[in-house]
Formats: C-alpha cells, structure tokens, sequence
C-alpha cells in the first residue's frame, strides 16, 4: 500500500493512494496519511488505484474526515473502482466524504462550495 | 463437485493477513468474480479481526479455524472460535446515515458483512461460536441494489 502526495493547489492537499487498504495496508501508511491531512486544507484523495477497502480504511478515512471537519475542511474522492465505491456507499461514507467522477469534478464541487 | 480447505490460525493479526491472502489465491484460482472475491476478503478480515479484539476474556493466544467450502459458484465460509458467546446478527448495527459529527468511527465491520454476503448465521455448540457466511456469484448485495 502506497501513499502519495500530489502537486497540491493553494486550496488543496492533493494525495494519490494506491494498493489493497486491508489490515496490512493500513498499517503501512496510517501514519504518512494522517501526517498529510492536517486539517488544514481540503484534501483530494485519487483513489484509482486503491483495490479493495475494509473497515479499517475506512475508519482511517473517517477519522481523517473528522479532522478535516473541525478545520472546517473537507475531503473528497475522485477515480474510485466500483467495488471499493459500492464498499463506501454501503458504509455510509459518501454522505460523509463526497465521492465523484474525477479530479476536475471534485474541483468544480469545490468552487461551487465558495 | 465440493472443494474443502481447512485452515488453523493463530489469534493475531498477521495470521489473519496470511490467511486472506491464501484464501483470495484459492478463490482466484477457482475463476470467482472479482465480486465476490471483494466480499469474501472483507467477510473474512472484519470477523476474524472482530474475534482477535473482542471474542477472549484472556490474554492467551487461541486458536481459530476457517473452513471454506467451494461447491460450483457457492462459496461457504465457517468461522470458529473459542471466545465468549458472540452472535453478530444480534450486534449493535452503527447508524451509517448520521452526519460527521454525530459518525462513530468503529462497528461498521459486522455491519459491512451482513450486507454484503448472501447469508450469514450463527451457532453456539461445544462452548464455541461457528459463524456461517454464504456468498453466491449470483450475487445480489454488492450490486449496488438494495
């Protein structure tokens, strides 16, 4: 399991993940990912190369979520497989992390935001 | 025809990391849709790691069995453990629809498997729990339909 950062914007902290988030791949970069989202900006997470999700990603994405939250930040994913979509949507996470198509339409949901 | 692995782990994490990566090697094997091998990874790491943090009142190492039985495009997958009774049909299922800030960060693994295999039950025998998952490659939940 991989994490990136990205060329970020002046508003954003753009990260790239990528590999199988189950209980190894968690371990591998919780900490680097939890470093990256500081909370101070809105983070875009490019998850086209994330494989499969279980609920320890997920809990590593939600606690991230709320970090964000308290900043008055959010995150949002873009490229995301459908099965690990359909994993998300079961969870409940898209109303908590919008999901989108990809990486111009987070940026367009960003600025109708503003 | 009917395929049966049987599989003894320790409980600890990286057993059950290896033993994912078996069991998917296995289902791959036997040409299972990238579907239902989805949903057979998640049902075997969110009860395995459910058991291994929650199922023993001591801090003894015991043993777990999976067994998993391939008969045409079924896939049955039995857990047993020798931790206190523990029926996860009966477990408290976390409200996935609150906001943020009113969002658990922990219980969704129980609630993930129920949705997400075909059947799911449940035994108490012989002082152990034997929980039984099915999932069918004519698969209805991971379709994305309710």
């Amino acid at each position: 399991m991989k994490v990136t950062q990205l060329e970020s914007t002046e508003k954003t902290t753009n990260i790239l993940l990528s590999g199988s988030l189950d209980i190894a791949g968690v371990r591998d970069i919780e900490m680097d990912f939890s470093r990256l989202v500081s909370g101070e900006q809105t983070v875009l997470i490019d998850f086209s190369g994330v494989t499969f999700i279980a609920s320890l990603g997920m809990r590593m994405l939600l606690s991230a979520a709320k970090k964000l939250d308290t900043e008055g930040n959010k995150m949002l994913l873009h490229s995301v497989p459908p099965l690990v979509e359909t994993a998300l949507n079961i969870a409940g996470l898209a109303t908590i992390m919008p999901i989108v198509k990809n990486e111009s339409d987070a940026l367009n949901l960003l600025e109708d935001h503003d | 025809m009917t395929n049966n692995y049987t599989f003894k782990i320790k409980s600890t994490y990286t057993e059950i990391e290896s033993l994912c990566m078996k069991i998917n090697d296995l289902a791959q094997n036997n040409n299972f849709s990238d579907k239902i091998i989805f949903c057979l990874n998640i049902c075997i790491e969110e009860m395995l790691t459910n058991i291994v943090k929650y199922a023993y009142d001591d801090k003894n190492e015991h043993e777990i069995e999976v067994i998993l039985e391939i008969a045409g495009k079924i896939i049955t997958l039995t857990i047993v453990d020798d931790g206190h009774e523990f029926n996860p049909l009966k477990a408290k299922m976390p409200d996935v629809s609150s906001d943020i800030k009113h969002r658990q960060i922990g219980g969704i693994g129980i609630f993930l498997t129920l949705k997400m295999a075909d059947k799911v039950s449940y035994n108490r025998r012989n002082s152990k729990n034997f929980i039984k998952i099915l999932l069918s490659s004519t698969h209805r939940s991971a379709t994305g339909k309710k």
